[in-house]
């Protein structure tokens, strides 16, 4: 377990349904590429019974990169085409582990 | 008059044999031969639908959800982002029924409370996971504008969430500090529970139950007045305790290990 001071990985929740990740990755790379060690989005729904966020986990090299990550985009707003507003939150991550690169592969 | 038949959705045979393993074939017995067949699935393929089925916990039997947590755990050593991606994933699902309340997300929201603690108990997350999401039940949207919305004065749901989790994993919880730390949460709900006024009787009764098993020697706490002193007095302690920490290292800097 992580000590609170050493927490690294991030949650950005509230990104709009539509968003991909391309488009996220695109935001986040002009400040940030190659201060993360791994990333993971969750794609969000929007069908007309349900509508779901998009969520993205963000995984950086040192916790400071985390404070200017959420300077950054914590609250940030995406306007979809349809001007449709959606304020980004970014939040430590509740569970801070992270994969670990290299995997055993399964022999089944 | 006129309507076109019901299109039924249409799986293709991949998704079929993950659902047949998980809804149909698990049970106590059969465990060791899902795991199996699922460690042979095409992961690159299925990743992501295997997730979506291991969230569906609520729409299984309740009393299997322990056996969708140890496969979880099974496939854990072997599918690190998986491992990782299950807990990221029930975690939001409990955040996001705390940020709707919606009434029909009930039974779901409570099957992830479950979900939770048994993940726990097949070790495949830490004490400190569970107690966050404690407290986060707790206060969240506590203070905001919206709080009579999240959890208006005669919403017990909340508590049933509590009651929940530790009576999945609570009798796990007691020794050392992971024993105090659900003493301290217990004085904490007590709280919230008196926040509360008069319960309904059927939730009293769980409450009962909860702390005859997990503390039969625990105060409950008659009002907030009480309950209050109660926290007022272990937040004394906390800083007695450590201060003395605090001295007993000065003098000690050379017996450190």
């Amino acid at each position: 377990m992580k000590a609170r001071t050493e927490r690294t990985k991030v949650v950005i929740r509230h990104l709009p349904p539509s968003l991909t990740q391309s488009d996220l990755l695109q935001q986040i790379d002009d400040h940030f590429s190659g201060r993360f060690n791994w990333f993971s989005f969750r794609p969000g729904k929007s069908s007309h019974k349900h509508q779901r966020y998009s969520r993205a986990y963000i995984d950086f090299n040192s916790p400071e990169d985390v404070y200017e990550f959420a300077e950054f985009f914590d609250g940030h707003v995406f306007v979809n085409e349809k001007g449709a507003q959606h304020k980004a939150i970014v939040e430590y991550a509740p569970f801070q582990q992270a994969p670990k690169s290299s995997t055993k592969k399964d022999g089944r | 008059p006129e309507r076109s038949a019901r299109v039924s959705k249409v799986r293709p045979p991949l998704h079929q044999y993950i659902r047949k393993l998980l809804l149909s074939d698990l049970d106590k017995s059969t465990i060791e031969h899902v795991l199996r067949q699922l460690r042979k699935l095409p992961w690159n393929e299925c990743e992501s639908y295997l997730l979506k089925c291991f969230m569906k916990v609520h729409k299984g039997k309740y009393g299997q959800i322990h056996l969708i947590a140890s496969l979880a755990a099974g496939l854990s050593r072997y599918h690190d982002e998986f491992a990782v991606a299950i807990v990221d994933e029930v975690l939001e699902e409990i955040r996001l029924g705390l940020e709707l309340n919606d009434y029909g997300m009930q039974q779901r929201r409570i099957a992830h409370m479950r979900f939770l603690g048994e993940l726990y108990n097949y070790e495949h997350v830490d004490s400190s996971v569970i107690f966050e999401t404690l407290y986060l039940v707790l206060v969240y949207g506590h203070g905001t504008p919206e709080q009579d919305v999240l959890d208006p004065p005669e919403d017990c749901f909340r508590i049933r969430m509590v009651i929940t989790l530790l009576e999945t994993c609570g009798h796990y919880f007691d020794r050392g500090s992971s024993k105090r730390k659900l003493d301290r949460f217990l004085i904490h709900f007590q709280r919230y529970i008196l926040s509360k006024g008069a319960l309904p009787l059927d939730i009293e009764f769980d409450l009962q139950d909860l702390f005859a098993d997990l503390r039969p020697n625990m105060t409950r706490y008659t009002s907030i007045e009480e309950v209050n002193a109660a926290l007022v007095e272990l937040e004394e302690h906390d800083r007695i305790v450590s201060a003395d920490k605090a001295n007993s290292e000065k003098h000690s800097d050379t017996e450190k290990p």
